[in-house]
């Protein structure tokens, strides 16, 4: 009797730990993520972190530095060329995007029956969101929302035929309007700091260990917390010893 | 003119208000416009228009707006030096010319404003054929230019990412001659930030080795041998931590070639070219007179030649003497003849009837026979 209950008990502990470790380490599943993440010969520029193991190719981490690729549904010349110190934000979240295995947590299907997917409120840091805005407050812009609305007509993607070309803070009055708006909600401005492990970096140094590790690690645990967990396995295994 | 002025001012400033946002980044422009202000306008205008003439001329040229460029393209926002440095001597040559003519008052700001206006159009023509032509003017690779944005003046450097392929080529080299693979782009000389070229070769386990690492666009390898054929790989490395071009080389070692005529290597020659049989060969001394490659893949190109052009020289020679006797023999027998002439004037002519006449009985003679057959066998 009292071992069936253990069983069931451990199970409990078990099953949670086990679904949470399926949200790391993976790829959305997209037509330019590769299925499995993995080490990469080479990847190019900002994108050179994600080297060890990585979501994207290096053909992919080519186009995530293009002004205007076809992987991605806008382009960034859509109000005159972009200030290389804004533009190299926008390669940097790109490169999150295409090549970070630790997206997991905040994969999402974009729509029910789709076999596509994307990221939804994945949280960036507050200095990440905030240096950005600061780097493309001389650029300008048309939209706020660059997933879709585009006009393709002539080829290339360009402002539709009311929206007028203004600087970036007409659009995006604040950081965490440029963070949350600009990919419809892709990511979401995290009031938390850089090494706190709780919240993206876009970039980090490529000498250093990938420390956005450690934050999917946190966000794919359940809602039993970690020590929870150990309680109960601790208080498992004590009942077993005691029959 | 009083009430009329001012608006005439404001009407024209802004209509036009054309984008010489870029000219602004210049220095000499803002100068220019200034000593307008100080030291122009005072003799030249009423003191009570001046603010708002400098006003409205400072936004006509400070002003973002999108120049009118052909083809219906849009303006980048961006400018090199070069197209600058046009602009702004434009401008500043047709102010001069106005102020030099020393003209007042109204006219004088119809003049200004309509200097504005062919600015602003020869301007935007500049621009036209700066984004058509010398803006990020690669096809492949990335290369790195230096630019000026019109409405903060920041002059950056631009990375001009194209496709990230600069193409495969194939090369064939005959043995023993001089391989070479040439990485360079016609952009390459005018692309900032570049550093080395370095050559790869690609073995069969994709694993690659250095060749060469250098300054020169290409890689020269004298005499190749079979060993040599395969897959090269030539990087240009940039400042940045992409490269500039990766292009990649399929490389080919066909058989020695027997015919040193030309000495370029990179031509692909048709197969039947390699045939010996209808090749002229010019001897080992005319070889000398040809530019280098070394003369020793020449000379062992034309060593197993000898035997063969010694047996044509020799039945040359053997039929000339062969010739010759016989002219000798002829000539011989011409001059005795001519000395027997002499000596009996009419011998020759006699012994020439004679055998004539011989010849013709010979001839009548069997004629006659026959015509007896004829008539036995018609009896």
């Amino acid at each position: 009797m009292e071992w069936w209950w253990q069983l069931l008990l451990g199970l409990w502990i078990v099953t949670p730990i086990w679904a949470g470790d399926k949200r790391l380490n993976v790829c959305m599943k997209t037509k330019h993520h590769k299925p499995e993440p993995g080490p990469e010969d080479q990847l190019y520029d900002e994108c050179s972190p994600w080297k060890g193991n990585a979501c994207c190719t290096t053909n992919t981490s080519w186009e995530a530095h293009l002004d205007e690729a076809v992987l991605y549904n806008f382009s960034l010349i859509h109000c005159g060329l972009m200030i290389p110190d804004c533009q190299k934000h926008f390669i940097q979240a790109k490169c999150l995007h295409q090549c970070s295995p630790n997206l997991g947590p905040w994969i999402q299907q974009v729509a029910p029956c789709e076999q596509e997917e994307r990221i939804l409120d994945a949280p960036l840091c507050q200095e990440d969101c905030v240096q950005w805005w600061a780097d493309c407050r001389t650029s300008y812009t048309c939209k706020s929302n660059w997933l879709g609305g585009w006009d393709w007509s002539r080829g290339k993607s360009r402002c539709p035929a009311r929206a007028r070309c203004r600087p970036f803070p007409y659009y995006f009055p604040t950081p965490a309007a440029l963070c949350e708006k600009i990919w419809g909600n892709s990511f979401k401005a995290s009031p938390e700091r850089r090494n706190s492990g709780r919240c993206l970096q876009k970039w980090f140094e490529p000498s250093q260990c990938n420390p956005n590790m450690a934050v999917a690690q946190f966000f794919a645990s359940p809602a039993p917390s970690w020590e929870l967990s150990h309680t109960l396995m601790a208080f498992s295994l004590f009942l077993l010893f005691l029959s | 003119m009083g009430p009329r002025f001012p608006l005439l001012v404001a009407a024209l400033g802004s209509c036009l208000l054309p984008a010489l946002g870029c000219l602004w980044c210049d220095q000499r422009v803002v100068e220019a416009l200034k000593s307008l202000e100080t030291d122009y306008l005072p003799d030249h205008l009423g003191a009570e228009h001046h603010k708002h003439l400098m006003e409205k001329l400072e936004n006509a040229v400070k002003d973002f707006k999108n120049l009118e460029l052909e083809d219906d393209e849009s303006f980048l926002e961006v400018v090199d030096d070069a197209t600058l440095e046009k602009g702004t001597w434009s401008f500043l040559k047709e102010l001069k010319r106005i102020t030099d003519s020393d003209v007042k008052g109204e006219l004088l700001v119809k003049e200004l404003f309509w200097m504005l206006k062919q600015q602003k159009e020869t301007f935007g023509r500049h621009v036209s054929l700066f984004q058509k032509d010398a803006l990020c003017p690669n096809k492949c690779g990335m290369m790195l230019q230096t630019l000026t944005w019109c409405d903060s003046c920041e002059k950056k450097l631009h990375a001009c990412r194209k496709n990230m392929d600069c193409g495969e080529r194939r090369v064939n080299v005959h043995e023993m001659e001089d391989m070479i693979l040439d990485c360079e782009l016609n952009w390459h000389h005018i692309s900032e930030g570049l550093t080395d070229y370095t050559f790869y070769r690609v073995w069969k386990n994709k694993s690659e080795s250095m060749v060469y690492k250098g300054t020169a666009p290409t890689l020269t390898k004298t005499r190749a041998t079979p060993s040599d054929a395969g897959i090269y790989r030539c990087q240009l490395d940039t400042v940045k931590n992409s490269p500039a071009t990766i292009i990649r080389y399929h490389v080919r070692v066909l058989p020695k070639r027997v015919v040193e005529e030309t000495p370029s290597t990179n031509i692909i020659p048709n197969p039947e070219d390699v045939t010996l049989d209808e090749v002229t060969w010019t001897p080992n001394k005319s070889a000398t007179t040809i530019p280098p490659p070394p003369s020793s893949p020449s000379s062992a190109a034309q060593s197993p030649q000898s035997p063969t052009v010694e047996n044509m020289l020799r039945s040359l020679l053997v039929g000339l003497l062969i010739w010759g006797f016989v002219v000798l023999i002829a000539s011989i027998v011409i001059l005795m003849l001519c000395y027997w002439s002499e000596k009996n004037p009419g011998y020759f002519i006699d012994s020439i009837k004679s055998w004539v006449s011989t010849a013709k009985e010979a001839a009548q003679s069997p004629n006659v026979p026959e015509k007896k057959d004829k008539k036995s066998r018609s009896q």
